[in-house]
């Protein structure tokens, strides 16, 4: 009778097992691999808390993000006693944060306060008739006038501010000044994109390397000299326009470079590899295209490049052409927060304050939105960017600050189609196998896009 | 009196098997069901699903991607079933043999990749492959003459031979393992006879190892076939994520993955994947039948 107990008993146990397993309450527990903070108690004596701490939640993608938004909530703590919050963060990769939040937002249930989504994905969440993140116009539109509208501007649907960026993401060239000292050119001097053409002409005569690589797979470097060129993926409706001459030319110009040696494509596909670091590092080649928070991956990765990197506006199709933005990570509140005017203001501080905006470039290295940081000591203070860059960096974004425009990169849901699209199979085609010719390819994407449901 | 009534030898076997059963029917038969379901619908937005019918079935028939991640996974699976038969059979009976020097060190020694991670692998050899000029594969090319490329960017051909390399590197150990388990249920007096009957080593090989090694042989080549239909974790990050570059490295999982992850795109993604599972399924009654499997008295 005992035995029969016993064996009843664990026969429940195990049947009750994997029910009890996915009852636990959501956010008490990290995930496996993710990194769990607290930041309640930060700020030595005088930041001490004296109220109860409100819990907060915060999801990523990106490591720094975490350390900037754990400063973050130190600051805020240090500053309202009376208020204080306990922030927990979690980072996963890319592909895997964006599905759990759209689970645990179909599921209405689990969902984190903060979260960062990937501008190429915010699209996917931002459909007709679905609310899922609150609007930001009460934390963005008092200090509207200090920020870069175009990058405030990517995460506005019908009039709300549902995002709210990192950074500018000022498309921006960096050259190898010994190179083009040893082929006698000025970076200066480049203005145009048929100067850098010429340019690199000249540096492959004098040193045998090319001016730049060209990714075969990854679209930014593309995109951002497509947009410059009044091309785009999408206009601002949403409808394909991928397959415009624009962009076309875009790749033809590519594809000239590639014919006369003064471009290769790129060693890894891209230039966010191991690949590339080591060949970029060894003078591979004399400049690479990007946007300015590419300049940590140089202080990082490419540390014997330091004092041989000048940082300047990318060169132009023809004068006056405008600079695609599109930062690059927007930070949205939930509206399973239950918590929302507090994770707001809380949001706000960490961004939009003049304190929290310098806070972006010296924690993270970014260009922050808020322009009237950019000219100030904040960004002339030594550090590891201005050690290796010079300290005039931000001149390069001041000098182009006029001439920004907001792509249409959270038009259409069909963008991360379309990324998808131009990563994997249009640049290879055009630029590495050579199996179609630019247009051409282009037509088959947005054909394809276009039967994308 | 009800006590007695539940623990009856009728009840308890299914009590005993209710732990799998539930794990089964929450885990396996409900998402199998819900995907199937999802097949027809459309997810805009967050939560909201419109009814398509049979449109993602139908375009599956056009996308020119599924073309090449189907060949890609035929090609890779057909590969790996060649190259890890042949070269797993050929080691284990070399390894089998008394006479085979430090036979111990080699079997452990080929075993160990198998203990590896496939992140750690991948990014050894993606960088193995790498277009730089100082790879070790660009390096030894170069020793007969070739120039350095970018061999995971370079042909479809390729693409599948930096696959097939890999994984066999990883598991190449582990059907060693089987060939040698297998080897070793050979009965030496079967040898003897056939040293009597005057059979050389190719008619021992032929008449006797092979017949033996049936049951093992089956084994091997289903479980590497289904592998190597349902391979994802070698291509994710042999190419990073899930851009590989015209399609080189596509395969159908991984394929499913980035349509389902990488665009939300869940219907056409639960399509694919209805179709793979009925594909798995007539392969399977396939081999039920090549094989004989099931029947018993599959022996030699």
């Amino acid at each position: 009778m005992k035995k029969k107990t016993i064996a009843a008993l664990l026969a429940a146990a195990l049947v009750l097992s994997p029910v009890m397993g996915c009852s636990s309450p959501s956010g008490e527990s990290a995930a496996p691999g993710s990194a769990a903070a607290s930041a309640a108690d930060g700020g030595g004596d005088e930041a001490q808390p004296s109220g109860e701490a409100t819990p907060l939640t915060f999801w990523t993608y990106v490591e720094q993000h975490t350390e900037f938004f754990i400063d973050a909530a130190d600051t805020w703590n240090a500053a309202h006693p009376d208020e204080p919050i306990e922030l927990s963060t979690e980072t996963y990769p890319v592909p895997d944060m964006h599905s759990k939040l759209l689970v645990t937002l179909q599921s209405g249930d689990g969902a984190p306060d903060i979260v960062d989504v990937n501008v190429a994905r915010f699209s996917d969440f931002m459909q007709e008739g679905e609310e899922v993140f609150v609007p930001l116009n009460d934390i963005i539109e008092p200090e509207k006038e200090h920020f870069l509208e175009p990058v405030l501007d990517i995460y506005k649907y019908n009039g709300n501010y549902y995002g709210l960026e990192y950074h500018v993401g000022a498309p921006t060239i960096f050259y190898n000044t010994e190179i083009l000292g040893a082929a006698g050119v000025k970076p200066e001097d480049i203005v145009t994109w048929e100067d850098f053409h010429e340019a690199g002409k000249k540096v492959l005569e004098a040193t045998g390397k090319p001016m730049i690589t060209f990714d075969v797979s990854d679209m930014w470097q593309s995109y951002i000299m497509m947009c410059m060129n009044g091309g785009d993926y999408f206009d601002a409706d949403g409808n394909c326009i991928i397959d415009s001459e624009e962009n076309a030319e875009v790749l033809q110009f590519m594809l000239d470079m590639l014919a006369d040696g003064t471009a290769v494509t790129t060693p890894g596909g891209n230039i966010h590899t191991e690949e590339f670091y080591g060949y970029m590092a060894q003078g591979g080649t004399a400049s690479l295209l990007e946007c300015f928070w590419y300049l940590n991956r140089f202080t990082d990765y490419m540390t014997e490049l330091s004092g041989k990197v000048a940082v300047a506006s990318p060169p132009v199709w023809e004068e006056g052409n405008t600079y695609p933005v599109f930062g690059g990570t927007g930070t949205a509140i939930t509206v399973q927060c239950e918590n929302q005017d507090l994770a707001k203001r809380f949001l706000a501080e960490a961004k939009t304050s003049e304190e929290g905006a310098g806070k972006i470039w010296t924690v993270l290295g970014f260009d922050p939105l808020r322009w009237d940081v950019w000219d100030t000591d904040v960004t002339k203070e030594q550090n590891k960017f201005t050690d290796y860059f010079g300290e005039d960096i931000f001149d390069v974004v001041l000098s182009m600050k006029d001439g920004y425009q907001k792509s249409n990169i959270t038009a259409s849901p069909k963008f991360s189609a379309a990324s998808n699209l131009v990563n994997s199979n249009l640049l290879f085609q055009v630029l590495s196998e050579k199996s179609a010719s630019p247009q051409d390819a282009l037509n088959a994407i947005a054909q394809e896009i276009e039967n994308t449901q | 009196m009800k006590k007695k009534k539940l623990f009856t030898q009728k009840t308890v076997p299914y009590l005993f098997c209710a732990p799998f059963l539930l794990s089964f029917f929450i885990f396996l038969l409900y998402p199998m069901l819900n995907m199937i379901c999802t097949s027809v619908f459309n997810l805009q937005g967050v939560s909201t699903y419109v009814f398509v019918g049979a449109d993602h079935y139908r375009r599956l028939l056009t996308d020119p991607h599924i073309v090449s991640a189907v060949l890609n996974s035929i090609g890779f699976t057909v590969g790996i079933v060649v190259v890890n038969v042949v070269f797993a059979m050929l080691l284990a009976i070399l390894l089998n043999n008394r006479l085979t020097p430090l036979r111990n060190v080699f079997r452990s020694a080929l075993y160990i990749p198998a203990l590896t991670s496939i992140v750690v692998a991948g990014i050894f050899f993606r960088l193995f492959f790498a277009g730089n000029a100082d790879t070790p594969l660009n390096l030894l090319a170069g020793l007969f003459g070739q120039s350095a490329r970018e061999w995971l960017y370079d042909t479809k051909l390729t693409g599948i031979l930096a696959l097939v390399f890999t994984s066999t590197w990883r598991w190449l150990g582990m059907n060693l393992l089987y060939f040698l388990s297998g080897l070793q249920t050979i009965s030496p007096e079967l040898y003897d006879a056939a040293y009597v009957d005057g059979a050389n080593a190719w008619q021992k090989f032929r008449y006797v190892t092979l017949p033996g090694l049936r049951p093992i042989l089956v084994f091997v080549i289903t479980i590497l076939t289904y592998g190597g239909l349902r391979m994802f974790g070698e291509s994710y990050v042999l190419w990073r994520n899930s851009n590989t570059p015209g399609d080189i490295g596509l395969t159908i999982v991984l394929y499913i993955y980035r349509t389902a992850f990488g665009q939300f795109d869940m219907g056409y993604a639960s399509a694919m994947s209805v179709v793979l599972f009925a594909f798995l399924m007539v392969l399977n009654a396939v081999f039920i039948k090549v094989f004989g499997i099931g029947k018993g008295g599959t022996g030699r």
